[in-house]
């Protein structure tokens, strides 16, 4: 089996000279549609921090603006959401009143609850993840949004992956107002295990149509990533299945 | 392309940026118009194009990569608009076409129409990769840079649809012994 061969030497003239066929468009009115929208369509600015990505990875990965990262109240936000009882050690009687009486034992496979909340600084500024999910395995649901004097940056996630003690939400971005940030990228909170927590928010990998989270981020080396900045307050918890 | 009017535009000078859309908004049409094979698809594919042009240029860092930048956007609208309207059927059946086609005849059986039929077939991830590299004569890297896409993904999908292109002029040739449409 050869490889692809990429030119064909029947279909390749007619095919070129069928697409160079006049085809009488006329863009004036598009042209004008689109002058005319100029004063209401503003431009989208870089802020007024230094916003540039981590010059890390190759063109595929940009490390969020300078710092990118924060921190995540993951059990504040996993109380919040989560199931009924916690690890369950009989405690005292307390005077509490009780909560409902008995949870009737239906161990169905839920999807867990993840995430949380963190703060960090980012390039000077406060900046607050949110990540506010459900697993399964290492398929994530939810978002996670990242607000900061830059913008927000809402990422739809998709999955979760690991390497080594590195760790990431990953997703598709939803809608940004970032600097540089379209949307439609594959997109990222990383984190990197430890006491505190540190974080990197990765902006603008290419996504192709089709694209897989798992597969994507098997391919993807999390290590040359610049996941430095520390968690303020907060945690982000990883999905059990990527739990240290 | 003119970088002192990419540098004057991204600066927020509307004057600059109307000589940009004159500049590009012709080429922008055409390409749009190839890959969505529909005018009116076309038009609101550029439109979004151009917008997205504007409100995104402060944001480019290298004003001498406007050309590849600006096509990034646009075949990013030509796919919001073709998930708008999927009108071409994608599944193909591929024959086994390796056996040389008679030249001779070729040039007579194949017209417009048949190519054009077999085009509107392909998936539009195909049909932009047979555009950027046949119409506008980019090379696969840079077909790949636009796309973002992988090379050899770029090399797969322009052989998958010559390879597509061919077997189906030659479906249309011989109707009676090739036609598996699926």
């Amino acid at each position: 089996m050869s490889e692809p061969r990429t030119s064909d030497r029947i279909v390749d003239p007619v095919l070129r000279s069928w697409l160079h066929e006049d085809r009488h468009e006329d863009v004036s009115r598009v042209a004008g549609v689109v002058l005319d929208l100029l004063d209401t369509t503003p431009q989208r600015r870089r802020p007024w921090w230094p916003a540039r990505r981590f010059p890390v990875l190759n063109k595929f990965v940009y490390i969020g603006l300078s710092a990118a990262v924060v921190v995540v109240a993951l059990v504040i936000g996993t109380r919040m959401l989560g199931p009924s009882t916690p690890s369950g050690v009989g405690g005292t009687a307390s005077a509490s009143p009780s909560p409902s009486p008995s949870p009737t034992a239906s161990p169905t496979p839920t999807p867990i609850p993840i995430g949380g909340t963190i703060q960090f600084e980012l390039d000077g500024a406060k900046a607050t993840t949110v990540v506010d999910a459900v697993a399964d395995g290492t398929s994530v649901s939810g978002t996670a949004v990242t607000t900061s004097a830059a913008g927000t940056h809402t990422v739809r996630l998709e999955c979760a992956a690991r390497q080594g003690d590195r760790w990431a939400f990953v997703g598709t971005t939803e809608t940004s107002t970032f600097p540089d940030e379209g949307t439609g990228a594959w997109s990222a909170v990383v984190v990197e295990d430890g006491t505190p927590q540190k974080v990197g928010i990765v902006f603008g990998i290419d996504k192709a149509v089709g694209d897989d989270c798992h597969a994507k981020w098997q391919t993807i080396s999390m290590a040359d990533m610049g996941v430095s900045n520390p968690v303020e307050s907060g945690e982000l918890v990883p999905p059990p299945a990527l739990a240290p | 392309m003119d970088t002192e009017l990419v540098i004057r535009a991204q600066g927020g000078d509307q004057e600059a940026f109307a000589d940009l859309v004159y500049a590009i908004a012709d080429r922008f049409l055409a390409v749009s118009h190839r890959i969505l094979s529909d005018i009116s698809l076309a038009e609101d594919a550029t439109q979004q194009a151009l917008l997205s042009v504007w409100q995104d240029l402060p944001q480019l860092r290298d004003p001498a990569r406007f050309e590849a930048w600006s096509y990034r956007l646009l075949v990013n609208a030509c796919y919001t608009e073709g998930r708008k309207s999927r009108h071409w059927t994608p599944n193909v059946r591929l024959l086994s076409v390796d056996e040389p086609m008679a030249v001779d005849g070729t040039s007579a059986v194949v017209d417009r129409d048949q190519l054009e039929r077999a085009f509107r077939r392909l998936s539009i991830n195909h049909r932009t990769v047979v555009v950027l590299h046949h119409y506008l004569d980019l090379p696969l890297d840079r077909v790949a840079d636009i796309v973002g896409a992988p090379l050899g993904t770029v090399g797969s999908r322009l052989h998958y649809a010559t390879r597509q292109l061919r077997t189906a002029l030659i479906d249309d040739a011989q109707p009676t012994t090739r036609e598996v449409v699926l």
